[in-house]
């Protein structure tokens, strides 16, 4: 009976929960109150735009070559105004019960390791960044209102969570987490009213710059070497009746402090650019070897005025998430519809619908169909096994679709997870 | 160059997202300025070289010393130095303070027909060298009485200590004479060129007695002046004869072939005299000497060239060392009274010229009161005005730079290309410029810029160039093109122009500007 128990409590937390920024059925509660411990090390990673293929993506990140032909595939896909995000995470927790006379109550301690990257950019500036500005002769790139952000860091967690029984078939599982943050790395650019003009005949550029560009400390100068601390929490909230569950949640809502010798970078110049003035041209050879002149240092630092070094605190990607799911065929069936938006980024709210199947006791297939986010429609595909010993593994992807269309799809992404209950 | 894209673009941000270590690729295709240029007439021959009349019109203005007289080629003071060595002729005691050697010199400067009874030294030395082969201490004392610093005679004082049993001791050393006023009357007052000294031995008050045997060396002195050269000198001067011949170099050995017309050019030939004697000048002979065509012209001048100009003694303002006013004698040649104007358009590398220069043609007149300051003696400067109004017809430059070849390292992300060298020419001239790379034997291995015609602007009725116009001069530049323009270490460069409507001669304006610009069209690989 303990058993069956358990097996129910897994699969039924597998259609339902979210976790991350990303849709990844990990379970927020241990829910069996046989076991007192809990094992598990999970990771996901995503890519997601609306207008970046996968070839394009995959590439870029392989650092391979990008051909004309990668740029025109992602060109179709461009519009005004275009996002992609991008996350890498993992991480091992232990759940039990902390006491051994009320199962119900049950705290996780774990680590986390994230690395998250969304941006949103107009068409110009792809087209500039990786075609160059010859298509812009005679013509203005508007580079107004890019934006990126990218952070990574470590989150340090632990928790609680109890079951309360509202009656024989209704319980209510609350639980929340505190994570301490470890800031590593961060850049966030932010471009205001940017405007660059090539000249015909490329006789001269004139650009009108406005944008501020915030980094941590890349020198590690604290003496911990931690280029950032902050604080973040996830609140979890599930209404459990016999055929359906009810699940609301709030993730990684907090932030970083990243320390005083963060630099801030504020440009907001007219440039213009008509070429290095050359004296003494008849002096060919003095003119030839001025070649360890360093042009970066001559021009672009001429109009990054406003240099600073200063605390910087940053707001970390959070995910407010709510779904309903229903159970059919003695719970052989789940359906469950959800939505959840995505704070911090530039990511639409996004609309979930899964279905799941329990073939045994042993396997248990999902599908899970997406619109919204940080991309168009996505199908994926989650799967769950149990091995001998409690050992679990759970797989699948919610870019199945997209990646199946691998040129031309414009997300990917996967997770595992690998746990053991005792 | 990958800096510049940023310059460009600022968009670096992106990278950031990549893994470490591992950068994509991909090509831009980049337009952009590279450099820029702007000549005008005083960049060219420079604000110091030039004069502009309230028009515009621009004057080449050449002023240059061309010959200045060395002292040498007046008098020189030979270096003087006088051996005494003496021994004792018998049995003989030396007590403490016995001068035992006193002898006067008085020192013929042998400057042959120059007669001097005053100079002051700028730079030279008096030499003094002993040996003491005596058991004692000795004192050895170098008097100049009629030489004098500040109203103090020379004296210089040596002590050698005794010498060993079958030794010596020694004392070698030099005294700075710079500054000394040299009375060279002499010992009677009445002579010339000569410069008195003394130089005294003494056994050291301090020492013991001395008993000499014969043949014991008592005295060993060497004593005299070396590398005098004088600030001032006074007497008579002589009658110096100097036939100088000379070449100056005229800045055009990089003009290899073509052809000007100019229209007048004045020059002036100014001599200076400086020395407080009467002089006499003749120039025998100038010439221009083009040594590419082989074309040598000869300057008619009939008022200047083998006619004796007579040039006035100058004068003291003061007692020396004071201010000398010089004496002048200027030359005027033009269109008018020579062929100036041919030796110009002649285009010569070098003049050359022979020069006669004497000294007190009519004897000592002064009644040895010359004088001279060395370093002012005689000089002759050449002003020329080159009014830049001419015509020009394929003058064609050529000049080798020795360059650093350039690694390519970050810089070698540059792509096949088309680089456009845009030219805004406001001279009325055709210009065409060539680089041409050269090998390591001197040979052309690749040139840029062809075709590379630079269109002159268009005259006006007055025959002044207005405005400006465009020459888009198309530069292909694949990868192994650039390679080797990087890698070359000499580069050979070919500037040929020509004025408009040759051989109408036409005036330079000072508004007169050349624009370059160098726009790089190009694809740009970033990693």
């Amino acid at each position: 009976m303990k058993q069956k128990l358990f097996f129910f409590f897994i699969l039924y937390c597998n259609t339902l929960s979210f976790a991350q920024t990303d849709i990844v059925p990990f379970s927020h509660f241990m829910k069996d109150t046989t076991q007192g411990y809990s094992i598990r090390i999970s990771g996901n990673y995503f890519f997601t735009s609306d207008a970046i293929t996968n070839g394009f993506a995959t590439d870029y990140f392989n650092g391979k070559i990008l051909t004309d032909d990668m740029k025109d595939g992602v060109s179709e896909n461009l519009s005004a105004k275009n996002i992609f995000a991008a996350e890498a995470n993992w991480e091992a927790s232990l759940t039990f019960h902390p006491d051994t006379n009320n199962r119900k109550v049950e705290a996780i301690v774990g680590y986390r390791s994230r690395s998250h990257s969304d941006a949103r950019f107009p068409e110009d500036f792809f087209n500039l960044f990786f075609r160059g500005n010859k298509m812009f002769g005679g013509k203005t790139a508007d580079l107004t209102d890019f934006f990126f952000q990218q952070y990574s860091y470590r989150q340090v967690f632990f928790g609680i969570g109890n079951e309360f029984t509202l009656s024989k078939n209704k319980k209510i599982y609350a639980g929340t987490e505190i994570a301490i943050n470890q800031g590593i790395k961060f850049l966030k650019v932010d471009v205001g009213n940017t405007k660059l003009y090539t000249d015909p005949g490329g006789e001269f550029i004139d650009a009108d710059l406005h944008a501020s560009i915030y980094t941590d400390d890349s020198a590690a100068q604290h003496p911990s070497r931690l280029d950032g601390t902050g604080y973040s929490a996830n609140l979890y909230f599930e209404y459990e009746t016999e055929r359906s569950l009810i699940s609301i949640s709030a993730e990684n809502f907090g932030n970083i402090h990243w320390n005083k010798w963060s630099t801030k970078v504020s440009i907001d110049s007219l440039f213009h650019f008509d070429g290095i003035d050359v004296r003494d041209i008849f002096e060919i050879g003095d003119s030839i070897q001025v070649k360890d002149i360093s042009l970066d240092s001559t021009y672009y630092m001429n109009f990054i005025r406003n240099k600073s070094e200063q605390r910087i605190t940053t707001k970390l990607p959070m995910k407010i998430s709510g779904s309903y799911t229903y159970f059919t065929a003695g719970h052989k069936i789940s359906t469950t519809i959800g939505v959840d938006l995505l704070l911090n980024t530039y990511s639409s709210i996004r609309y979930i619908l899964g279905v799941g199947y329990k073939f045994n006791r042993s396997n248990f297939v999902g599908i899970t169909l997406v619109k919204g986010g940080y991309t168009d429609f996505h199908a994926g595909i989650n799967y769950v096994h149990l091995f001998p010993w409690r050992m679990k593994l759970e797989l699948g992807s919610n870019y199945i679709y997209p990646m199946i269309t691998y040129k031309t799809g414009k997300s990917q992404g996967a997770y595992l997870s690998l746990s053991k209950s005792f | 160059m990958k800096r510049l894209a940023f310059l460009l673009f600022i968009i670096l941000f992106l990278t950031t997202c990549k893994k470490e270590n591992d950068s994509a690729q991909w090509d831009v295709n980049l337009l952009t300025p590279i450099f820029k240029a702007s000549l005008t007439v005083n960049d060219i021959i420079g604000d110091s070289l030039s004069l502009t009349a309230p028009d515009g019109a621009v004057t080449l203005v050449f002023d240059s010393n061309i010959y200045s007289t060395p002292l040498d080629s007046v008098f020189q003071i030979k270096d003087t130095l006088q051996s005494t060595i003496f021994s004792s002729p018998g049995f003989i005691t030396l007590t403490p303070g016995f001068t035992f050697y006193s002898q006067p010199n008085d020192l013929d400067l042998d400057l042959q027909n120059v007669e001097l009874s005053q100079a002051i030294i700028k730079s030279g030395h008096a030499h003094l060298t002993a040996k003491n082969h005596m058991s004692t201490a000795v004192v050895y004392t170098f008097n100049i009485p009629k030489a004098t610093l500040n109203g103090i005679p020379f004296q210089k004082i040596e002590i050698l200590d005794a010498a060993p049993p079958g030794g010596v001791t020694d004392f070698n050393g030099l005294f700075d004479l710079a500054g000394y006023s040299l009375d060279l009357t002499g010992v009677t007052g009445t002579d010339y060129n000569r410069l008195s000294y003394t130089v005294t031995g003494q056994t050291s008050t301090s020492g013991i007695t001395v008993d000499l045997i014969p043949g014991d060396t008592v005295v060993d002195v060497t004593s005299g002046f070396e590398s005098l050269i004088p600030l001032y000198a006074k007497g008579y001067l002589g009658q110096g004869d100097v036939s100088i011949s000379g070449t100056n170099r005229i800045g055009t050995g990089k003009l290899l072939n073509g052809s000007i017309l100019i229209d007048s050019i004045s020059a002036t030939l100014t001599l200076k005299n400086s020395i407080g004697a009467e002089a006499q000048a003749i120039l025998t002979s100038m010439s221009s000497v083009n040594e590419r065509t082989g074309t040598t012209i000869n300057l008619v001048a009939p008022d200047f060239v083998n006619r004796t100009l007579n040039l006035n003694r100058a004068s003291e303002t003061g007692a020396p060392p004071s201010p000398v006013n010089s004496t002048y004698y200027s030359i005027q040649l033009d269109n008018t009274n020579s062929n100036i104007v041919a030796l110009i358009e002649n285009l010569p590398e070098k003049l050359n010229y022979n020069l006669n220069f004497k000294l007190n043609p009519l004897g000592n007149v002064s009644g040895h009161h010359d004088f001279l300051y060395t370093d002012e003696l005689f000089d002759a400067n050449l002003k020329v005005n080159f009014p830049l109004r001419f015509a020009a017809s394929q003058l064609l430059f050529v000049d080798t730079e020795y360059i650093t070849p350039i690694t390519p390292g970050n810089d070698d992300n540059i792509g096949d290309g088309t680089f456009k060298l845009i030219a805004d020419n406001g001279f009325p001239y055709e210009f065409s410029l060539q680089l041409i790379m050269l090998n390591e034997a001197g040979q052309a291995t690749d040139s840029l810029f062809v075709p590379d015609i630079i269109s002159p602007a268009m005259l006006n009725g007055n025959f002044r160039a207005e405005g400006s116009t465009r020459t888009i001069i198309s530069i292909p530049l694949s990868v192994e093109r650039r390679k080797s323009l990087l890698n070359t270490n000499r580069i050979a460069v070919r500037a040929r122009f020509s004025t408009s409507n040759y051989p109408q001669l036409l005036q330079v304006y000072s508004d007169y500007f050349l624009n370059l610009k160098l726009v790089g069209d190009f694809i740009y690989k970033i990693r």
